[in-house]
């Protein structure tokens, strides 16, 4: 281990370390890194912000020229087209194996050698279509080009698509003669490039966007977006923009990395298929050849003035999406506007003002209007295309584009469009159908159906579409009155279709036209499982009657055999809307031998779910009452107290204090001098008291008080058990003594609170508010000295002597307590 | 147990009633011996996919339904209600042996409860055989029973029982998906001589409903053989044939009809033609005059036995 010397333990090799990565941390302003570097720091707002200020787009194509390819005997040619003539300016045959770019006065396209097994970025003259120059991209394939001023950047690589051979380059070249000005090349894999002012801007492994300058190769600022994909970069005229399915414009808030911050807008319809994207995949150019990719996209194209707040306006105000011949036109919100059939597929496409640019493969322009999606500019190629790039376009002239066609209409028609290759996109027309408020929509999905040569996926499209349909479900009522018929040439109704919809919507007046087809032979034998099902949910006891009739028709005929579930859907309409009839019905169907294997099983198992289901039920309920039990004992657990108190042991004995007056005065009588009486026992937690002593404890008093006393129950309380005991004293102990008596607290019991109230009369004071019993009574005098009650004042109460004989204190000490008389 | 149904009051002997029971009960074995053969017909062939509890038993002969007796109405009862299919057909049996009144009911409750395919169509047979209106109400749900075999024997049954209720239903089969109830619909239309419903045959043999070819030309006018000429060359010419012979089998259609039929056929010509007419010609049906026969023998004669061979060079 290396030990620190007395110089200290920051060398300059640490040093420099240091230093070098607070430079790349942030702490210097520009880091001239060359691109790609692992070091370079992302996301660094001045950075990005240098970059943003100084990336002047201009004012966008405005060229009247495209180039694209077709194939030709097996192989392919560039030409370059003229709009709004249609003409091609030129041709030129090579192996080229990406679409083209128009770049100023070169076309840049990327070829494969088949010979030599290479790539080379090829550039053709624009005007002549002669090659200018070319270059070598070994085994990288062309990934796409741009253009800054007299360099061009060419971006190539390996690895996109997968594979440990990852690679990609960026080889700045004089654009007139494709001398090599500067390479930079890294290990991962890149995108197709844009350039704006002196930037180029080449996505980087579908996360990054590296911004180098074109004069040096250096990177000036990278992008990395922590939580999106980054598959494209494109330069127009109100910005950059980049992404993947979400369309972002290069900001200061790009810096962020982070997609609520940054401005973007996504055009963006649920259920489209194909997964399209609103930019070819930079990662994966178009290639030269008819291809599906290209075909499947959205088109959209933000508008050269911002919306207000620095928004994203979409130009139009609508964004596209083409499935190969279909065109659907959405505005921002993504609601449908119109939809477009092409007589051949959509090659490419670029949004202009008036609408969207398209080439389809049979080797058209036209420009449908934004407004109505009629054809507002047209113009023959000349012949079938295989790509085209219209990236150059800016506008071309527009025509009166006449009326709107009605959306159901178009939707309709995309729908019924014989085409079987194209059914995800008719599918999606259904659903776009399905979402037209308009009640009629609800007869043309029953009669899209009704369509024989409707395909599979269109059909279960179909059946999605009308289960989500509230309006015109009339219409599906009505279908139930179509009946197979051979000489009529109907067929029955779609029953996968309608039958979901009425029991969805509660159409209880389909019952009848159910029914009907239940009992029609005709009748799919598939659907009668959903019809019986339907009825049952639909009807009441009014539909067992014609359950009844088909069960008992069908129960033990071969005619089901092979479909056992139309029975047991039917068996268990029965038992649900049945009552006790229905029931013992079923019970004898399923014991009668003649009836089917399987739909005696089926009704079996009707029985034996529902007890199953009663059992848990039960089951349930007895958790659920045991739960409630024990919370209820854990409540009144906790609601107890530790220990029973004087108090409320006390007011236990209050209760009773009526039956327990006339044994005390009874055991007064018999010993005038007795001065308290009392109880100890043991109570336990349940409130149950036993193991009583008594005092005074002769045998009457004893029996008199016991059953009082051992019939009384306390107040619950945790602990197990505790002792108790309760005492009346029946002589004031303090006056007795000359001492003022403890004053009783509120919850004393009333002898308590008397006798202290007694005590005051004693002391002068004012006596209680009524008399008590034991003061209207006078004490009896010693056997020797009888007195009456009579003859006692009033305010003395009856057990103290009025005379004082001069004998023996006779009042029992708590002590006497339990001692035998 | 139900009581037994109240047999036929007897009759004294020579009296007319009599003479008409006896005559009945001929027809009535007849019925019987035709029904169970049907039976036997439909156990064997239509149900093959019945499951092993619905096979049909081998058939009780024809004699055992013949000597039930009236006495043994209680007996064919119990047999009924026993749940048995063997048991459950004999009674069937029995019963129309019997020609119980009760029996159609009988048979409708037996029918309401759901049975075995050969039950059910016996059952079916046996209403037919019974040929009581009573028992429409009770066999036209079956021409909507799920089973071919079924459907058949409903229609079957309802085509012999007489009552102008009974045409549309029959016709109705028509528009089956089978092709074999249509066929037979159309076929017992034509024997029920239901005249009204010569369109609804008409739009059947559009169809390609053939069978409906020979009940059109039992039940057609003059009317229908126009409409049914063209047809001619459209559809398949034997088919044709057993349409046009039935128009001329009968009495009610005009010579002029037939003689336009035969010049047509003429017209048209060939081997298949040249048979019929030499047919016609040796077998005349029972309206017909010379006049006829001198065309449809000229119309013979003048059609070559067999197609030219093929003189093209180099064939062989």
């Amino acid at each position: 281990m290396r030990r620190h010397g007395r110089r200290g333990w920051v060398t300059p090799s640490a040093a420099a370390a240091f230093f070098a990565s607070a430079w790349v941390a942030g702490c210097a302003p520009y880091t001239p890194l060359p691109a790609f570097d692992p070091r370079f720091a992302d996301n660094r707002l001045e950075d990005t912000r240098a970059v943003a200020s100084s990336a002047e787009v201009g004012s966008g194509p405005a060229e009247s020229a495209f180039v694209g390819t077709t194939e030709v005997g097996g192989g392919v040619a560039v030409s370059l087209w003229d709009l709004p003539s249609g003409k091609a300016r030129w041709s030129t045959r090579l192996d080229a194996v990406t679409r083209p770019i128009l770049l100023g006065d070169l076309v840049i396209v990327g070829t494969h050698s088949k010979g030599a097994e290479t790539e080379r970025a090829v550039a053709l003259d624009a005007t002549s279509g002669r090659e200018r120059w070319a270059l070598d991209l070994d085994h990288d394939a062309f990934l796409g080009a741009t253009r800054s001023g007299s360099l061009v950047a060419v971006v190539a690589g390996r690895g996109a698509g997968g594979g440990s051979a990852r690679r990609g380059r960026v080889i700045a070249v004089d654009a007139r003669t494709g001398s090599s000005a500067w390479e930079r090349t890294t290990s991962g894999v890149l995108g197709a490039p844009a350039s704006a002012g002196p930037w180029i801007f080449v996505p980087w492994e579908r996360q990054n966007i590296a911004v180098i300058d074109v004069r040096t190769g250096r990177e000036r600022a990278r992008l990395r977006s922590t939580d999106d994909v980054i598959a494209w970069v494109k330069a127009e005229a109100s910005g950059i923009y980049y992404g993947g399915a979400t369309l972002y414009r290069l900001s200061d808030a790009s810096a962020t990395g982070k997609r609520e911050t940054t401005p973007h807008v996504e055009p963006r319809v649920e259920g489209v298929p194909g997964h399209p994207l609103p930019e070819d995949d930079g990662f994966a150019p178009p290639p030269a050849k008819r291809s599906a990719r290209g075909r499947i996209r959205y088109y959209a194209r933000p508008a050269d003035v911002p919306a207000a707040g620095g928004d994203i306006a979409l130009a139009t105000g609508h964004f596209y999406f083409a499935y190969f011949r279909y065109v659907f036109a959405f505005t921002a919100d993504g609601a449908l506007d119109w939809v477009r059939i092409l007589p051949a597929a959509v090659a490419d496409g670029r949004v202009l003002e008036g609408g969207l640019l398209v080439t389809t493969e049979d080797g058209t322009a036209r420009l449908l209007a934004s407004t109505t999606g009629n054809d507002a500019f047209t113009a023959p190629l000349g012949g079938a295309i295989a790509s085209a790039n219209l990236e150059s376009i800016g506008a071309v002239p527009t025509a009166d584009a006449g009326e709107r066609r009605d959306l159901r209409t178009s939707l309709n028609e995309v729908a019924l469009d014989p085409d079987n290759t194209l059914v995800p996109g008719r599918a999606f027309a259904v659903a776009e159908l399905a979402k037209l408020p308009d009640p009629e929509v609800t007869r043309d999905l029953l009669d899209l159906y009704a369509q024989r040569s409707m395909p599979k996926g269109v059909r279960a499209a179909l059946e999605t579409a009308m289960g989500t349909r509230r309006a015109g479900v009339e219409h599906a009522v009505k279908a139930l009155e179509r009946h197979y018929d051979f000489l009529d040439g109907t067929e029955a109704p779609p029953f996968g279709l309608i039958v979901p919809t009425l029991v969805t919507n509660r159409r209880t007046d389909a019952l009848p036209g159910l029914v009907s087809h239940l009992f029609d032979h005709e009748t799919p034998a598939e659907d009668l499982p959903r019809i019986a099902a339907a009825i049952r949910e639909l009807g009441d006891a009014a539909v067992v009657p014609a359950l009844t009739a088909f069960l008992e028709r069908y129960h033990a005929d071969s005619a089901l055999a092979g479909h056992p579930d139309a029975l047991g859907e039917t068996a268990r309409g029965i038992f649900t809307l049945g009552g006790p009839g229905g029931r013992t019905l079923l019970t004898d169907l399923s014991h009668d031998a003649r009836t089917l294997p399987d739909v005696s099983a089926r009704i079996t198992a009707l029985f034996t779910a529902e007890q199953a289901a009663r059992d848990a039920e039960a089951k349930a309920d007895a958790q659920a009452r045991a739960l409630a039990a024990a919370e209820a004992a854990r409540r009144d657990q906790a609601a107890r107290p530790v220990r029973l108190t004087q108090a409320s042991i006390n007011a236990v004995f209050a209760e009773q204090v009526g039956a327990l007056r006339a044994c005390i005065l009874e055991a007064l009588a018999k010993d005038p001098t007795l001065s308290k009486v009392r109880w100890t026992f043991v109570v336990e937690g349940t409130g149950k008291a036993h193991d009583f002593s008594y005092a005074p404890n002769s045998p009457e008093f004893v029996k008199c008080v016991r059953p009082t006393v051992e019939a009384l129950t306390f107040p619950r309380f945790r602990a197990t058990r505790q002792a108790g005991s309760f005492a009346i004293r029946l002589r004031s102990e303090g006056a007795a003594d000359g001492e003022e008596a403890d004053a009783p607290g509120p919850d004393a019991p009333w002898w308590e609170r008397d006798r202290s109230a007694y005590a005051k009369v004693e002391a002068g004071g004012a006596g209680p508010a009524t008399t008590p019993w034991w003061v209207v009574k006078r004490a009896p005098a010693k056997a020797s000295t009888p007195a009456t009650a009579t003859e006692a004042p009033e305010e003395v109460p009856w057990w103290i002597p009025v005379e004082d004989d001069g004998g023996d204190d006779a009042r029992a000490t708590p002590e006497d307590a339990g001692k035998a008389p | 147990m139900a009581p037994p149904p109240p047999s036929a009051p007897p009759q004294p002997e020579g009296h007319p009633a009599s003479a008409l029971h006896v005559r009945s009960a001929v027809i009535r074995n007849w019925a019987v011996l035709c029904l169970v053969l049907l039976g036997v017909a439909n156990a064997t062939t239509a149900h093959a996919d019945a499951p092993p509890a619905a096979a049909p038993p081998r058939q009780a002969p024809p004699e055992s339904a013949r000597e039930a007796a009236p006495g043994n109405a209680t007996e064919a009862v119990r047999l009924l209600e026993s749940g048995e299919p063997d048991s459950i057909r004999e009674g069937v049996d029995m019963l129309v042996a019997l020609d119980d009144p009760g029996a159609v009911p009988r048979f409708a409750k037996l029918l309401r409860a759901g049975q075995t395919d050969a039950v059910t169509d016996r059952i079916l047979a046996a209403l037919g055989g019974l040929a009581r209106p009573t028992a429409i109400d009770v066999i036209e749900p079956f021409t909507r029973h799920r089973r071919t075999g079924a459907r058949l024997a409903a229609y079957r049954a309802l085509a012999g029982i007489k009552s102008p209720r009974v045409a549309p239903m029959v016709a109705r089969g028509l528009s089956d998906s089978d092709r074999t109830v249509r066929a037979a619909s159309a076929v017992a239309l034509g024997e029920m001589g239901a005249k009204e419903t010569v369109p609804t045959l008409f739009r059947a043999f559009d169809r390609g409903v053939v069978e409906a070819a020979e009940s059109i030309g039992s039940l057609g006018d003059a009317a229908a053989v126009t409409k049914f000429h063209e047809s001619l060359g459209t559809q398949r010419l034997s088919v044709m044939l057993g349409g046009y012979k039935r128009f001329l089998a009968r009495t009610d259609i005009a010579v002029a009809v037939k003689q336009d039929i035969l010049t047509r056929l003429g017209e048209v010509a060939g081997p298949e033609i040249k048979q019929f007419m030499l047919a016609l010609v040796a077998a005349p049906p029972k309206a017909w005059n010379p006049k006829l026969a001198r065309i449809a023998r000229d119309t013979a004669n003048r059609i070559p036995d067999r197609k030219p061979a093929n003189t093209r060079p180099g064939a062989r």
